[in-house]
């Protein structure tokens, strides 16, 4: 149940994708959003899809795994795919009722959810392929001359990373919390909106007190090391530096972005 | 006789269809009857937690059926709720599930869960708190305020409350100084002897399970490798140890005094059982 959550989860693998330098990442994700905003033709689109894809097949994780991560927006997916159906002005295609569906509706339907769908694939994509300390390590660095204007990107960096790294320690305890209370007969399933607010409370109090508990015990460990924040002088275990591989995605991506500007101008069938 | 639990086939993944999914108990087939007191002992990760809390339908089964007093646990008409008034689980670490103001409001938790009416709970509060050798003075503190050996018993009195007829503990002296596992333990043995309850201890302490257990279930790699009396078990005290079990000190002993060449069964494990060996090696007739 709890568990079955996969946005943001880490796949551990080899893949080119998975040794990309994480600050590159995380440029290629931004640009690569940029992207997807930009076309606007049908040609556009198909290129998009061939490069995602592309993109997929080299991090060697099953496309199962993308799709998963999708499961919970289909809601949002059916719901934008309606608006843009029945609420596009354009050449009416057919009528019913108090219904106009238009060539422009369709068309803006269906690529609005594969904008969705390659946004999803793409963002889910940086995480299913960094791991949560490298991808706040890449971020520090990125932002690093922010902390020329007295940015505490450090601390930022610090905190993003402890919250990632404790996601699954708090989900893991809610479930063992929720499973000892079951076994003394409590309820979540059942009942009105009070009744199951209620049930929470057996496992709201343990959870933050444990939460708070392993706050304070990070705490003291982190000062018995000395720690006391981005002070002069503190150097990194892990440096970051560009390989081959680095400056050759970032030509792709550069060169995907100038294809689909071109394309933009190229329809098929007037779309 | 009808045993009260019973596993077939039973298996357990977790995780499936991801990259960390991992098979944690496999083909376990278990037969448990009234009034037995089993140690389940095995290394970290050899599925212990695993297999008991499918005992009160906590966990579902990938495959294989659980049956409580012969019906399956998964049945459509079959009440897991009620399933779990009769199997009290006591989780490992059980104090940091404690939420209530008081501890009897804590302890009425369960009690309350199964729709008894007040003066029921009342009893059943006083009741437990006796059987955890706690006295009444504690009912109104906060269970915040108490020390963890005491917050553990207040857990597991939360649990004899719901008067299971199963009893299982998970772990429950882990973390304690040696005299709060010795009381705990005891507790626990006379609640069973007073109950007549079935109990289910978890624990990789051989002694533990050693000295008040009459069965010993040992669990590898997801697997029932042995489940059979105290002394039977014992018998393959060798096999135990290479599985990297801690068998009892004493029984270490004599492992090594069997090594050494003497004329000892390594399968002693109590001081009576060693006397006895002692004796008989050294070819004396007890006088």
């Amino acid at each position: 149940m709890i568990k079955d959550i996969t946005i943001g989860q880490y796949f551990p693998g080899d893949s080119v994708i998975h040794r990309l330098d994480p600050r590159v990442k995380i440029v290629l994700v931004i640009l690569y959003i940029a992207f997807l905003f930009i076309i606007q033709t049908a040609a556009a689109y198909l290129f998009a899809l061939a490069v995602t894809f592309f993109f997929v097949i080299l991090t060697k994780i099953p496309l199962k795994m993308y799709l998963r991560g999708l499961k919970p927006l289909l809601f949002i997916l059916i719901f934008t795919a309606f608006l843009n159906i029945f609420y596009s002005t354009g050449d009416p295609l057919f009528q019913f009722w108090i219904f106009t569906v238009t060539a422009q509706g369709i068309k803006n339907a269906v690529f609005m959810i594969l904008r969705i769908f390659m946004l999803v694939i793409s963002t889910s994509m940086l995480t299913y392929t960094t791991s949560p300390i490298v991808l706040t390590g890449g971020l520090e660095r990125l932002l690093s001359p922010l902390s020329k204007i007295r940015l505490p990107v450090h601390e930022f960096s610090m905190m993003m990373t402890i919250a990632l790294r404790f996601i699954p320690t708090l989900l893991e305890e809610t479930d063992k919390i929720m499973n000892a209370q079951k076994a003394r007969g409590a309820d979540f399933e059942t009942g009105g909106l009070i009744k199951r607010a209620k049930a929470l409370a057996p496992i709201l109090i343990p959870l933050f007190i444990s939460a708070f508990r392993r706050a304070d015990d990070l705490a003291v460990a982190m000062e018995c090391r000395c720690y006391t924040g981005s002070g002069e002088g503190r150097t990194h275990f892990v440096t970051y530096s560009m390989s081959a591989a680095d400056y050759i995605s970032l030509v792709i991506l550069f060169s995907v972005i100038a294809a689909a500007i071109l394309l933009n101008f190229v329809t098929v069938m007037g779309f | 006789m009808e045993p009260i639990l019973k596993t077939e086939n039973l298996r357990y993944v977790y995780g499936a269809d991801t990259p960390f999914e991992k098979v944690a108990v496999d083909n376990i087939n278990l037969e448990i009857f009234e009034d037995e007191f089993i140690g389940v002992i095995g290394r970290t990760g050899s599925g212990k937690s695993t297999l008991i809390q499918h005992f009160n339908g906590i966990l579902r089964p990938t495959s294989g059926t659980v049956f409580y007093n012969g019906s399956d646990c998964w049945a459509k008409a079959f009440s897991r709720n009620a399933l779990r008034f009769n199997v009290g689980l006591v989780f490992q670490y059980p104090e940091y599930q404690l939420f209530e103001e008081t501890v009897e409001k804590d302890i009425a938790f369960g009690p309350s869960n199964m729709g008894l009416p007040a003066d029921e709970i009342e009893k059943r509060i006083s009741d437990s708190l006796r059987f955890v050798g706690l006295d009444d003075s504690v009912r109104k503190s906060s269970p915040f305020e108490l020390s963890g050996g005491q917050k553990r018993r207040i857990a597991i009195a939360g649990i004899m409350a719901m008067n299971p007829r199963v009893l299982i503990l998970d772990e429950p002296t882990a973390g304690l100084d040696p005299r709060g596992r010795d009381e705990i333990l005891q507790r626990i043995s006379e609640y069973r002897s007073e109950k007549k309850s079935t109990v289910i201890i978890v624990s990789h302490n051989m002694e533990d399970i050693s000295r008040v257990c009459s069965k010993v279930l040992v669990m590898r790699k997801g697997q029932v490798e042995m489940f059979a009396p105290v002394n039977e078990v014992f018998e393959h005290s060798e096999e135990l140890c290479s599985m990297g079990l801690n068998v009892p000190q004493i029984t270490r002993v004599f492992i090594s005094l069997k090594e050494k060449g003497f004329d000892v069964p390594s399968s002693v494990y109590t001081p009576a059982q060693a006397c006895d060996a002692v004796i008989k090696a050294i070819g004396g007739d007890g006088t």
